[in-house]
């Protein structure tokens, strides 16, 4: 580890990250725009914006699906163009959008992306074992993933981001559309995350979470990042009490446009 | 392990799993094949037992009975129309088979040679004119009779009247499988479902995970994307391949059931040797391979399932004409034709149907695995290629 717990080999960093897409009937769209940002282990970064601010479009470049247009960005101290291969074996990913196979058990999805993650034998099974004590999974970890319920799933996905033990997590709006008990889990675990050193990069639209985890915010909007820092820093930015005032601010939110 | 083996490993699993697979690949290829045979049999079963059809001769210019029976045979049942119109109605309508118009004073006719008769039929049925032709075999046979018996009394050899005495000898190999029916139906089925054993999964592989939100997920992990596509790749051609085979083990399975109407099917019984199973399997590997790569391609191209199983539909039809026009090139003189040797899946269909005939051509077998082999090869880099792309997860 370096001097001031700095250690780049945990760490996320983007450097005027961008990304271009090209459609047929809008031309050139700019999802990303020159994002800066640097994220921290044992630190929660919060991506901060509305749907459609490229959140989910930057957590893409980081895991490596998506290439930038311009910029660069190391995860875990790989290059996410160069060294992609080793920067998904850096990270863990989840989001509600991320589904299981319903015709497989809860342990043999875990099982597959062990052995995708390049465990096996022993240590996978000593890492389904701690998985699987961890989040509580043992009275459904042999149902098929299609019987069940919505928050059983999304337990199993959290094994599944965590079976290889990633330095980086990565949380693309991860407790939307659940219920609060769903929700609570996920954001303790995030929080043990923290706690465990990991380097947290979590995407949300929702202001009380972000307040309740976030170390650090970037607000984002339009692709590019509009404001940046601790909650409180973020509202004296733009003399605003409350975080919600704050972005709405930054974002340049004018009623009027609504109606 | 070999992440390529993990996926496939994870993707036989979950098809397995998967009643439309089971149904679609495995259970359709049986019941298809069992249906058809018993189908055929009973077609078989039914022209072997000849009944008597009901001849209608028009009353007004009828001879006599003794007369009638003498040239339509003693078992025909013989019925009469008032008039020649009524009869044409009757053909037309389809109430009978044949009518037949014997000339005015025909008993007398006969004797100073050609007495007209008129028999009425409809072309557009089978039956008609089936009847058709029993009949004017029976006045053939009638005619030959009273000629030989004419020439007899003349002191003259009725054998002047056949010049050449045709004697057909028939000299094919013996494979086992003489059975034209079969030999035209199995390449047509073994091709057919090569095609159709995968496409019950293929909008699953891709498509369905892209819809369902898994595909993101595998994306992440640290296997390569070569590697996520050749393990899905392989999994759909053994799907491809084992849904070929099944419906050919099940001809075989059938034709050795105790049945008496499958004995009949196949009265040499059901064998074919080594070079015939090995010049299929040679013909029909490269082919599940490049079909594989197709539906695969095709599921990759897709927005999400409902679009994947359009394009399926449209590409099925570029496999089923050739699949189709491979059952008639027995009728045709095609097999021997070069340019046929160089189509795709036509190429396969015969050289599978002159390996059952037991003509092993294993120059045409070595081009045709080149062109399959070509083909999947193409089909391969083109699904290898779209799953390097973007397009893959964010076309949705």
């Amino acid at each position: 580890m370096a001097e001031n717990g700095y250690n780049p080999g945990r760490m996320v960093r983007t450097e005027a990250i961008g990304k271009e897409f090209i459609d047929a009937k809008r031309g050139v769209i700019r999802a990303v725009r020159d994002v800066t940002i640097h994220a921290e282990p044992g630190r929660i970064f919060g991506l901060l914006g509305v749907n459609g601010a490229g959140k989910t479009t930057l957590l893409r470049m980081l895991s490596t699906v998506l290439q930038p247009t311009h910029g660069r960005a190391t995860v875990a101290g790989y290059d996410v163009v160069g060294q992609s291969e080793q920067v998904r074996a850096s990270i863990g990913f989840l989001s509600t959008s991320t589904a299981l196979y319903g015709r497989l058990s809860g342990r043999e999805v875990l099982q597959y992306f062990g052995g995708l993650y390049g465990l096996e034998g022993k240590v996978l099974q000593d890492r389904l074992d701690f998985v699987i004590e961890k989040l509580r999974l043992q009275e459904f970890v042999d149902r098929l993933c299609d019987k069940l319920s919505t928050g059983q799933k999304q337990r199993v996905s959290i094994a599944r981001a965590i079976l290889h033990d990633p330095p980086v997590l990565f949380f693309d709006e991860p407790t939307a559309g659940l219920d609060v008990v769903t929700a609570q889990t996920i954001m303790e675990f995030i929080e043990e995350c923290r706690e465990r050193e990991k380097t947290v990069v979590f995407s949300t639209h929702i202001m009380s979470e972000a307040e309740r985890l976030c170390d650090h915010i970037a607000v984002i909007h339009a692709g590019e990042i509009r404001g940046e820092g601790t909650v409180e820093s973020l509202m004296n930015q733009v003399g605003e009490t409350t975080l919600e005032r704050a972005f709405l601010k930054l974002v340049d939110y004018r009623p009027e446009e609504v109606v | 392990m070999n992440k390529i083996l993990i996926v496939f490993r994870k993707e036989v699993r979950e098809m397995f799993r998967d009643k439309r697979v089971i149904n679609g690949a495995f259970v359709m290829p049986v019941f298809v094949i069992v249906l058809m045979l018993f189908l055929f049999g009973f077609l078989q079963d039914t022209v072997r037992k000849k009944r008597p059809i009901d001849l209608y001769v028009v009353s007004a210019t009828a001879p006599a009975n003794a007369l009638s029976e003498q040239i339509l045979g003693k078992d025909a049942l013989i019925k009469t129309v008032p008039s020649l119109d009524e009869g044409r109605r009757m053909v037309r309508d389809g109430d009978a088979k044949v009518v037949i118009e014997f000339a005015p004073d025909f008993g007398n006719r006969i004797a100073a040679g050609a007495a007209p008769l008129k028999i009425l039929f409809d072309e557009t049925s089978p039956l008609s004119q089936l009847a058709m032709r029993d009949v004017v075999g029976k006045i053939d046979l009638f005619n030959r009779t009273r000629a030989a018996k004419t020439l007899e009394s003349k002191g003259i050899s009725p054998a002047v009247m056949i010049p050449i005495a045709p004697s057909p000898e028939n000299v094919s190999k013996p494979t086992g499988l003489n059975n034209e029916f079969l030999i035209s139906l199995l390449p047509y089925l073994i091709i057919i479902w090569a095609f159709y054993g995968g496409f019950s999964i293929v909008s699953d592989l891709v498509a369905g995970e892209k819809e369902r939100g898994t595909l993101e997920t595998l994306l992440i992990s640290p296997a390569h994307r070569n590697e996520i596509c050749l393990g899905k790749f392989l999994a759909l051609a053994m799907v491809c391949l084992a849904s070929s085979l099944i419906s050919v083990v099940a001809v075989f399975l059938f034709a050795s059931l105790p049945i008496p109407m499958i004995a009949k099917l196949f009265p040499q019984g059901m064998s074919v040797s080594l070079p015939t199973i090995a010049a299929v399997i040679a013909v029909l590997l490269p082919l599940v391979a490049s079909f594989a790569g197709l539906l695969l391609a095709v599921s990759a191209l897709a927005k999400n399932m409902r679009e994947a199983q359009t394009y399926l539909t449209l590409v099925s039809f570029v496999v089923l004409m050739p699949a189709i026009f491979s059952q008639f090139l027995g009728f045709t003189d095609l097999t021997k034709s070069t340019w046929v040797r160089f189509v795709p899946i036509l190429n396969t269909a015969v050289d599978v149907r002159s390996a059952l005939t037991g003509k092993i051509e294993w120059g045409w077998i070595g081009v045709t695995v080149a062109i399959s082999l070509g083909i999947a090869a193409v089909m391969l880099f083109w699904v290898v290629r779209l799953f390097q792309k973007e397009q893959i997860l964010t076309r949705v």
